[in-house]
Parts: C-alpha cells; structure tokens; sequence
C-alpha cells in the first residue's frame, strides 16, 4: 500500500467533509457531533458496533438522510444529484442476494442507466461498456450467468463493477465483506486497492471486523453513535478507545504483526 | 371419417353462437386485454414479493363497495378509492414500522373487509349483491367497462415499456437504484 501522509500531503481534495453532524431516529441520538473528513486517493474505514450508526452515517454522506444539525459537503459543495452520480454506493449484501432473474451483465448495466436516461433501452454500445467492466474485476466469462448462482464473493464484484460503471471518484461501501469467506475478502480488498492506485478511485467503507478494516484501510474512525478516533490504523486503538466504542464486554485477540492490540466484540454476530 | 370430423364441426358451430352473444364478446376481449397488462403488471409484483398485494387490495376493495352503497354514491368510485388508500398504507406501515409487506397487507386486508360488513349492517336496505362486487362476474362486463380496461391498460403498458429498465432497477436494488434520484425516497409511493 502507498503511504498515505503522504498522498494526502500532496492532493488534499477533500472529498467527504462532516462538521457536527447530529441525526436522531424516533427521537433518540444516532450519530452526535460527528466531524468526518475524508481525502482523495484514500482507503477510509469506519468500525464500530451493529447499532452504532455506521449505516446512518453512509446514508447521510449519500443524502438518504438529512442530518438534524451539522452541515455535509461531498466533493467540496452541498450533496445534490451531481455529487451522488460521481459516487459508486453498495448497500449490505442481503439487499440484493436473492434469487432475481437477471444476469450477471444485466446487474452491470443497471449502474449504466443514469447514463442511458428514461426511455432508452441499453444497445450494444452499453454492453460493451459493461462487458469491460466486468472484465476489471475478472468476472467477464461469468457475464451470461445467471447473478443468483454466483458465490458470495463473486456477486461482491460484481457489485463492484456495477458501483464503478458510474466512474465514481468515491465508492462508499456498506459491510463489504458480509458473507465472504477470507480468501475471496483478501481478492476483494486487493481490487479496492487495485482501483485505488491505477484510478484514483477513494473508498469509505463500513464494518464491524476490526481485523479487515486495520488491515486494509489507510485511516480509520471509530464510531459508536460518537466519533471515538480518527486517525491512520498504524498506531492502533488503545483499550480506552476499543471500551468506549464496544463496551466492556471485550475479547482481545491478537490479529497480525501490524495490529497486535486490536479488539474483537462479542457482538459480531448479533 | 366423417363421422369424426362431425364432433368437431358442432364445437366450432357453438363456439361461433357463443361469440355471437354480445356479453360474451365483452367477456372475452376484456379478459385477454387484462392477461396482458396483469402479466407485466406480475412481473414486478412478483420481484418485488409483493404476491399477496393483489388479494389485499382486491378484497379491501369490498370495504369501498359497502361504502359507496351506504353513502348511495357509485361503489366503483369509493372501491378505487379504498384500494388506493390501503396499497399506500400498506407501502407506508411497512417502511415506517420495518414490517414486512405481507404482514402490512395482512393488517390491512381485514380491516378494509371487516369496516365493509359494519357499513353493510349500517346500510338499511340490503338488495345491493355486495358480494357480486366482491368476487365479480366477467359477463357482466360492459362496452363502457371495455374502454376504461384499454385505456388504463394502455397506459400502464405503455409506462411499462417506457421505464423498464427504472423499474426493474429500483424491484432488484431500491437502495442502489435511488441514491441518484433522493427526491424519490423521500416519496411514500414506491415503497417495497
């Protein structure tokens, strides 16, 4: 992975800036005060408990939800239908996991249809288009396959290609590796850098595996309804740290060389 | 040889004199109009596990009828009434209280039915067949039934063509498909 100081040194394009944003569900908080800044080139991981506001927070970078208080800027203006086309967005797996009559090419081009606009029918030119991409993520010999009979990992790249069909500056990336075994995850964040590094293609993603998000983001933030850190992985959480985000309730587990004091929730599973 | 071909030759002779009856012709053409728009129409329904809607809103028609009977105003008007409110409450209990569709339909199926009998038992005269309204009856089909099924039909064919690719999108992936189009989500009318 390049160093990131680096990178952000040299660029410094904010793409994603949260200032003391406050959303609440039925009356109770979700997110407080968050401040969230995310550069260009950048592979941006937020941890945090189920329930912590890690989706809420997706959705108010994508405009789904508007905040109570705060202000949200995406590429350095107001999120309107622009900035949302220059994003590539994939929910959790479960949305769109079931058995659908469509194709794996199908599924493609459905990410080229704001291009295509109303009343027009995807032509060849568009299959094209899709078959490249699907060729990026190694996935072109599946394209007449049927999306349903893919395994975990498979459809995930596709999803992928799909998100990229919009040519996003910013993949935002709700629990990637649900359901993914850890090889096929390995693939899957080795392309997000792939992407990354030759596109210039930055990535916020969303998960509550501590492990996958120390080892593979440049920076991360913890969130459990607040921001608890916001900082490079490198220096890793400190158990104060770690308690806030995911209580008392804590097993320690030695993840790798790189991250020896890292935490894992007795609620991953939840 | 003849003699075979004679059964066959009394069905056609039949079938011409049943095509000849005016009620049939209606009966028949408004059938094989509604087979095309209901099978696209089914399509997305079944995409979208929306199966059990149709009966729901079919039957929660049936409180619209009773009403339109005891106010004495038509109960075509007030069943289009009834089932346009039920299918949106239905899509708006089912986002806002995260239930699932059926058990939204479920909810309301009986309601719309059970407020049908407290009207009809409010209504003082009772030789209205509500019941014919309820299951209907394809004879009873009228020229004037025919236009109202091209014209809808038509236009909801039309539509289907026009925005495929849209509605196929938003049945497969709702979230993905409207992160371009927020104004949507915040609508009540394409809920899952």
């Amino acid at each position: 992975m390049k160093d990131p100081s680096a990178e952000i040194e040299n660029k410094k394009e904010l793409l994603v800036d949260l200032h003391d944003v406050w959303v609440a569900y039925d009356g109770k908080w979700v997110l407080k005060s968050v401040y969230l800044n995310c550069y260009a080139g950048e592979i941006f991981g937020i941890v945090g408990p189920n329930g912590g506001g890690k989706t809420t927070l997706l959705n108010v970078i994508l405009g789904l939800v508007h905040p109570k208080k705060g202000s949200v800027r995406l590429f350095g203006r107001k999120p309107g239908k622009r900035s949302r086309l220059e994003l590539g967005y994939l929910p959790q797996i479960s949305h769109a996991d079931r058995s659908f009559p469509v194709t794996v090419l199908d599924v493609v081009l459905m990410g080229l249809y704001n291009r295509i606009g109303f009343f027009h029918r995807p032509g060849p030119k568009n299959k094209k288009t899709g078959m490249e991409l699907l060729d990026q993520v190694n996935m072109a010999d599946h394209a007449r396959r049927p999306f349903a009979v893919l395994s975990g990992g498979q459809k995930q790249r596709v999803n992928i290609a799909r998100a990229l069909a919009s040519k996003p500056k910013l993949l935002v990336l709700d629990e990637p590796s649900t359901g993914i075994d850890s090889v096929a995850q390995e693939d899957f964040y080795e392309l997000l850098a792939k992407f990354r590094n030759e596109q210039d293609i930055s990535v916020i993603m969303v998960s509550h595996d501590i492990g996958v998000i120390t080892s593979h983001a440049d920076r991360v933030a913890c969130l459990n309804v607040q921001l608890h850190y916001h900082d490079e992985p490198d220096s890793c959480f400190s158990p104060q740290v770690a308690r806030e985000v995911f209580g008392e309730d804590l097993k320690v587990i030695v993840h790798d060389s790189k991250c020896a004091t890292c935490y894992h929730s007795h609620k991953d599973h939840d | 040889m003849i003699q075979n071909v004679q059964p066959v030759i009394t069905v056609i002779k039949t079938m011409i004199d049943i095509l000849s009856l005016q009620f049939m012709q209606n009966a028949f053409l408004a059938g094989i109009m509604l087979s095309f728009v209901l099978a696209v129409v089914s399509f997305f329904v079944v995409l979208r596990r929306l199966s059990f809607i149709g009966v729901g809103v079919a039957h929660s028609a049936f409180g619209g009828v009773a009403l339109g009977a005891l106010l004495g105003i038509s109960p075509t008007l007030t069943a289009i009434g009834f089932a346009v409110v039920v299918s949106n409450a239905i899509g708006y209990i089912g986002k806002e209280d995260h239930l699932s569709t059926d058990t939204a339909i479920g909810i309301f199926f009986p309601l719309a039915m059970a407020l049908g009998v407290i009207f009809i038992g409010m209504s003082d005269q009772y030789n209205v067949d509500l019941f014919g309204y309820l299951f209907g009856n394809i004879l009873a089909i009228t020229r004037q039934d025919l236009i109202v099924i091209a014209v809808f039909g038509g236009l909801v064919l039309l539509s289907t063509v026009l925005l495929f690719k849209e509605l196929l999108f938003v049945a497969y992936d709702r979230e993905v498909a409207l992160v371009p189009h927020c104004w949507l989500s915040q609508g009540r009318l394409l809920h899952k």
